[in-house]
């Protein structure tokens, strides 16, 4: 484990506690929950020569908790698998071939951070917080060929994410829907292939719409 | 940045915009401290937490600039003068969550074309299209004043179509050379402003930012960046009772971003006259920006007019 990790999951360990102790504070009940969702976040930034990136759709599933700060705020942390895909299309070799599209798949072990502000009597909420990601796998696939391209991508990433949620009370559980927008702050790729043949770095961020449904529960008796 | 990309977050934004309920049960939807009402410019955004629409378009221009001459496969070609025009175009929306803190997303564009033979040359054409969006929080208040700090994150594309360095890569032989560019970046922000209500009449905004992330020269990999700039702004509400407002701003960039060499900082002054209403403010904003390029043979000087209005609610 590099410093890079040990510092970012100690930072992730001061959050929960954090999160705990400012929720005794508060009075309110913890949440817990589940979530799960489509991406079409996708990649942007440099591409080969006479290629181009499309966004495909991608998942995201994994847990949440929340913790009451203060009045109608909360901070959530997020635990999730996330699957960003996005097709590499490539101009035709000759004049009237076919463009050639392949497939690079991106997994994720994420844990956003954010702060929640409920709005409209807590039916509404807008969403602001970081995002912390590890790269648990990279695969290339299509035109006859599937490999792992995890070398060329960097091992953490960090995104800003912005998102706006509606809460639907039922009983003591609420679902939540929520539409957020991921914009990645590091540079995906490590560089070292294109450096190796003498060339610049190329430039790639994650960036576009996550649409998450879940439910939160109360924990504790009050 | 994607045009399907530019789709999403444009209908992101929409339903932010419906979305959001302004949190404040204000006095006054226009920021005020002790009985001024500030005129904001678009230069040096101010330091309130309040909800509001904006847009501006504008237009500038710089005439007769020298150029150093131009090398060809070792042949000098004779240095002649050219000139420039700039062109803008901006949306923003700003949405209080709190009476303390607003969430804020702006897209935004600029252009930059040489406009004569010789200068598209030099020159050639430079679009930046992009995004940013973050977080206004106010830090402290007090009867005349207010600070406030920044967090956001900035996505820009800058398209540079090269011509003179495409002709010079040719004639040197250089294997891959480019004529057209597309350079991606994004540039975590953080920042502080500040506002101070000297009188009824008159204003102080100040501001400080900086940012880290994708330099806008491809040879750099990452650079740091800094604004600094200050605006005094005048109500003739208070002594004349008449809707109309003035500022004059001034803002010093570290790195411009329109430009693909290594040329220092760069500067604008807006001058704004505008017609200040209950929620709204129309503008007209009569801008300069002076560019230090180490290449250029002087420096560059560009003036031009800007359109805004800004409405709160």
């Amino acid at each position: 484990m590099d410093w890079r990790s040990q510092v970012v999951r100690l930072l992730l360990l001061l959050v929960l506690a954090a999160g705990i102790a400012t929720d005794a504070r508060a009075g309110g009940s913890p949440l817990v929950g589940v979530h799960v969702g489509g991406d079409r976040a996708g990649i942007d930034g440099d591409s080969p020569p006479s290629a181009s990136y499309v966004p495909k759709f991608g998942l995201v599933a994994g847990v949440q908790a929340e913790f009451g700060l203060a009045g109608d705020l909360s901070l959530s942390l997020q635990p999730s698998f996330v699957r960003v895909r996005t097709g590499i299309q490539s101009a035709a070799s000759t004049g009237g071939g076919e463009p050639v599209e392949v497939d690079l798949s991106l997994d994720y072990v994420s844990l956003p951070i954010l702060v929640k502000f409920a709005q409209g009597g807590g039916r509404t909420y807008v969403a602001g917080g970081l995002a912390v990601d590890f790269l648990s796998g990279a695969n290339l696939s299509g035109a006859a060929s599937d490999r792992d391209v995890s070398s060329a991508y960097e091992d953490t990433a960090l995104g800003a994410v912005l998102g706006f949620g509606v809460v639907f009370p039922a009983g003591r559980t609420r679902i939540t829907t929520e539409l957020r927008f991921v914009q990645g702050i590091t540079n995906l790729t490590t560089g070292d292939i294109a450096e190796a043949t003498g060339a610049l770095a190329p430039r790639l961020h994650s960036s576009g719409l996550q649409l998450l449904v879940g439910g939160l529960f109360p924990i504790g008796g009050r | 940045m994607r045009p399907r990309s530019r789709r999403l977050l444009l209908a992101f934004a929409a339903a932010l915009l419906v979305a959001g309920v302004p949190a404040r049960a204000q006095e006054s939807a226009r920021p005020s401290l002790a009985g001024h009402t500030f005129v904001a410019t678009d230069l040096i955004p101010d330091a309130f937490v309040r909800s509001y629409v904006r847009t501006s378009l504008g237009y500038a221009a710089a005439e007769e600039i020298d150029y150093p001459p131009l090398v060809l496969g070792g042949d000098t070609v004779l240095a002649l003068q050219g000139s420039l025009t700039y062109a803008t175009l901006g949306l923003e929306y700003q949405g209080a969550m709190r009476e303390w803190i607003a969430a804020r997303f702006a897209v935004n564009m600029v252009t930059r074309l040489g406009t004569q033979a010789y200068s598209l040359l030099n020159e050639g054409v430079t679009v930046t299209v992009g995004y940013d969006f973050g977080f206004l929080a106010r830090l402290r208040e007090t009867p005349k004043t207010t600070l406030s700090g920044t967090l956001g994150v900035s996505n820009q594309t800058s398209t540079f179509i090269d011509v003179r360095q495409f002709a010079e890569d040719i004639g040197n032989g250089i294997a891959n050379a480019r004529l057209i560019d597309d350079v991606p970046m994004v540039r975590p922000k953080a920042g502080l402003r500040y506002a101070w209500a000297a009188s009824p009449s008159f204003g102080v905004t100040l501001l400080g930012e900086s940012s880290y992330g994708d330099a806008p020269r491809r040879q750099d990999t990452t650079a740091w960046g800094w604004d600094l700039g200050a605006s005094v702004d005048y109500d003739a509400g208070p002594k004349h009772d008449l809707p109309l407002g003035a500022a004059l701003a001034f803002r010093l960039t570290s790195l411009p971003g329109l430009i693909a060499t290594e040329d220092g900082t760069s500067s604008q002054t807006v001058l704004r006259l505008a017609y200040t209403g209950d929620r709204e403010v129309i503008a007209l904003d009569i801008s300069g920006v002076f560019d230090r390029q180490n290449s250029k043979a002087t420096p560059i000087f560009a003036g031009g007019a800007a359109f805004s209005m800004r409405i709160y609610f």
